[in-house]
């Protein structure tokens, strides 16, 4: 258990190593540069030569890829070239920020995906699962930036319940703090939790049409023993898959969900990176969620280890 | 399940209720605080840089001071200079400095301030943007502590709108080295913290010299990259102000019941701009059979929905010197069509116009000549390329817009002149008369003859020049019912001078 653990660790560092490279290479074929950003129309060739020479710019690739990479390991994400600041303040707030979405958000994919995908298993063909397919695939069709826009209106403008954007003010309360994750998280998990409600209903059926639950109910077992016990652990398997792979929608979704309701966390601080071209900036926010999403996959495998229903299964029986 | 699940999502739709009741209590604050969207975050925290506007200009007008300024007719005042004279020759130029004005950091402003300041503009290592502009300056220097002397190597008539660039704000000489990292001027406002999407938080200077006239405590601006998210927050009251609405949210505002709209013209111009050493725009012919085609009243009807005014050259209309007996020309296509295959191509011609992308009203523009020029046989392919990949140096046909300057010289020299930096890298438009007629206007303080030269010079870029000049836009934002003695400045910035909340 151990090695294997350590050695999905020292994978995670070898993506990435391999991805901090990528970064780096892509940025540098992309058509502009960092230093016409900043000066924006007004750049000449001598500003611009000026611009490139104090941030180190016109240095050599490799000596540029090493520069940085040597103050990474040494814990200095190095400093953002349009701000000119530290970048690892700015970087962890953001992620603090966007946290507070992704954590519930991840939560309630998981209980409401997980319910309606048992509810209408249950009730298959019946109206209240074809009433949930429906309303899954609507939400799931629609572009999340969509859906923030609708709410902003309802929820909003019409029913004035809920601010339209941003994190609050520092004087604010923690109520009135909290009602600005309302709407982002609500977005959010719209669309997410088709993935896992969908993939949960159809291993629900599986689980359900299998020998194992139709010997349960032969021995006359209660059908909610059956359901909860037997069907749902077994296909809890690939749900907990699909989860970790969301957290990667998820950070897509957020960069959308971010921009609408102008929260400020990593996925606009990223989209911020790569428009104005801030390598140093676009390369820790990127490192820092491939961390985190390889974190999260091997959290997975780690728990479907804990959840594998042969071994679970065989003690609870006897 | 199911009953848990209705369970469920009662009390979820209760404790909405419940928080939206508590966030619509939230008011009655002792603090007085303006809230204000931007849509954009700032390029650079270095105020040499600042090249973007909106916020930057924003903030930069809020938290420091420069020597002139210009007030929202465009006449050049005192700001950190109480007042300031030419020699004869326009080559030396004395400015002398209010005394007692403080830093943020405590320290009062000397003339050795203003020199560095000036300094590190002109030192190319610095990359200033307005570098090009103080090419000019031989010497700087500091007679005695409250005087500060600029010596040109050129008769230079609008040198003060020089000193009003937003870029020379004056820094404290001892704190240059951490001007991005602890922000310091001397204006009404200190800056306490920028989050480069979140919100930018500023905080009353109470020792500004001018103190009385800024009556808000604090002053918020949020970064909202979203328009529709912008104006609902507006609607709502979560927001103040919303800086530069774009054309087609200025007519929704102006119906509703919480918040409205100030509009104003500004210099801020468009052009279809032609680069003369790229083939077939190197023909005179080609260019004047583009001029032809250009309808500019069209255009900015249909390209701004009526916020803009159609102009000759950059020199908007409501400039003193704007001559309107010059007509504005209707679209000739047959004349196009006649002038093409004068230049050789009777049987019609394909160009590539290129633009910045996601941004509505340059394609409207482009659409409109396309069709336009069908009649002329006339090919216009458009191809949007997001903004940091326009490169216009290497176009050889283009749209795009331009912040409007503050005198005639700064609106037309660096575009129109065959020295000026834009020309020389866009378009190499070169006119021996213009030349002329530029470099008189600036070697005289004499009004009429200043008039007399750039009425001349719209007579020639009427039908020649870079590009065609379409139209100015007008600059609007959207405010709420509660702010009072709001106007939106032509300077595109925000004016909070005497501006309050009513409760």
């Amino acid at each position: 258990m151990a090695i294997y653990f350590l050695k999905r660790l020292g994978y995670i560092a070898a993506i990435i190593v391999l991805m901090s490279l990528l970064v780096f290479l892509v940025t540098h074929v992309l058509p502009a540069n960092t230093a016409e950003v900043i000066l924006g129309e007004y750049a000449t060739a001598e500003t611009k030569a000026a611009l490139e020479q104090k941030l180190g710019l016109n240095l050599p690739l490799p000596v540029q890829y090493l520069r940085w990479a040597g103050g990474l390991l040494h814990g200095d994400f190095g400093q953002s070239v349009i701000l000119e600041q530290p970048i690892a303040p700015i970087l962890w707030t953001a992620l603090g920020r966007s946290a507070l979405i992704a954590i519930p958000t991840l939560l309630i994919v998981t209980l409401v995906g997980i319910g309606i995908g048992v509810v209408s298993a249950v009730q298959y063909r019946r109206p209240l699962d074809r009433l949930t397919s429906l309303g899954t695939y609507v939400a799931v069709s629609v572009p999340e930036f969509f859906w923030g826009l609708v709410f902003i209106l309802v929820f909003s403008s019409y029913l004035n319940w809920l601010p339209t954007s941003g994190n609050g003010s520092p004087g604010d309360s923690l109520w009135a703090r909290l009602a600005h994750l309302v709407l982002p998280v609500a977005t959010l998990t719209l669309g997410l939790q088709a993935h896992v409600s969908r993939l949960m209903r159809s291993s629900m059926l599986e689980a359900l049409r299998s020998n194992y639950v139709r010997a349960a109910r032969a021995r006359g077992m209660p059908e909610r023993t059956v359901i909860l016990r037997h069907a749902l652990r077994n296909a809890m398997l690939p749900t907990i898959t699909v989860l970790a792979q969301d957290l990667g929608f998820l950070v897509g979704g957020i960069v959308a969900v971010e921009t609408i309701f102008a929260y400020p966390g990593i996925g606009r601080l990223l989209v911020y990176a790569v428009s104005r071209h801030d390598l140093p900036l676009m390369e820790a926010v990127i490192l820092v969620v491939t961390a985190i999403y390889c974190l999260a996959n091997l959290a997975a495998d780690l728990l479907y280890g804990a959840f594998n229903p042969r071994i679970r299964y065989g003690r609870s029986v006897d | 399940m199911m009953r848990w699940l209705r369970i469920r999502a009662r009390a979820v739709a209760a404790s909405l209720v419940l928080l939206g009741t508590v966030v619509g209590a939230q008011d009655s604050k002792a603090e007085s605080v303006l809230r204000i969207s931007a849509n954009t975050p700032v390029r650079s925290l270095d105020p040499a840089k600042h090249s973007l506007g909106q916020l930057e200009y924003n903030y930069s007008v809020l938290v420091y001071d420069r020597l002139t300024a210009f007030d929202d007719k465009l006449n050049i005042v005192p700001d950190l200079a109480e007042s300031w004279e030419a020699s004869a020759d326009l080559k030396t130029w004395t400015y002398r400095l209010r005394k007692g004005v403080k830093f943020h950091s405590g320290r009062e402003v000397d003339a050795e301030d203003v020199v560095a300041t000036y300094k590190r503009l002109a030192d190319p290592a610095n990359a200033s943007v307005i570098l090009g502009s103080l090419k000019i300056v031989e010497k700087i220097e500091a007679p005695d502590k409250y005087t500060v002397r600029f010596t040109l190597s050129t008769p230079y008539s609008s040198w003060p709108a020089i000193t009003s660039a937003f870029q020379a704000v004056i820094l404290p000489r001892d704190e240059l080295d951490t001007i991005t990292t602890k922000l310091v001027g001397t204006g009404p406002y200190k800056f306490v913290s920028y989050d480069p999407n979140g919100t930018m938080e500023l905080v009353r200077n109470p020792d500004y010299f001018d103190a009385t006239a800024f009556k808000f405590d604090r002053v918020e601006f949020k970064i909202i990259p979203d328009y529709s998210t912008a104006v609902a927050a507006l609607e709502r009251g979560e927001l103040d102000i919303v800086w530069g609405l774009p054309p087609e949210f200025m007519d929704k505002l102006k119906g509703s019941k919480t918040a409205q709209v100030s509009e104003v013209p500004t210099g801020t111009w468009a052009m279809f701009g032609m680069n003369e050493s790229i083939p077939p725009f190197d023909n005179p012919k080609v260019r004047q059979a583009i001029f032809k085609l250009v309808d500019r009243k069209k255009i900015a009807e249909i390209a701004l929905f009526g916020h803009g005014t159609p102009t000759i050259s950059p020199l908007p209309p409501f400039h003193p010197f704007y001559d309107s007996a010059i007509p504005i020309g209707a679209a000739d296509p047959a004349a196009a069509k006649k002038l093409l295959a004068e230049a050789g191509y009777p049987n019609g011609l394909t160009v590539q116009l290129w633009m910045p992308a996601q941004q509505p009203v340059l394609e409207r523009m482009a659409v409109t000549l396309r069709d336009i020029a069908k009649e002329a046989n006339l090919t216009v392919e458009i191809h949007p390329v997001p903004e940091d990949q326009f490169r216009p140096s290497t176009r050889p046909f283009m749209i795009n817009n331009f912040s409007g300057r503050t005198t005639p010289d700064t609106m037309l020299f660096e575009w129109y002149h065959s020295t000026g930096s834009w020309n020389t890298q866009n378009w190499h438009f070169k006119s021996a008369e213009v030349d002329k007629l530029l470099e008189a206007a600036r070697q005289t303080t004499n009004v009429e003859e200043q008039k007399k030269l750039y009425t001349r010079f719209q007579e020639i870029a009427a039908e020649d020049g870079p590009g065609v000049v379409i139209f100015v836009l007008n600059h609007a934002d959207g405010y709420g019912n509660k702010v009072k003695g709001f106007q939106s400045s032509p300077l595109r910035t925000l004016n909070l001078r005497n501006v309050t909340l009513a409760n």
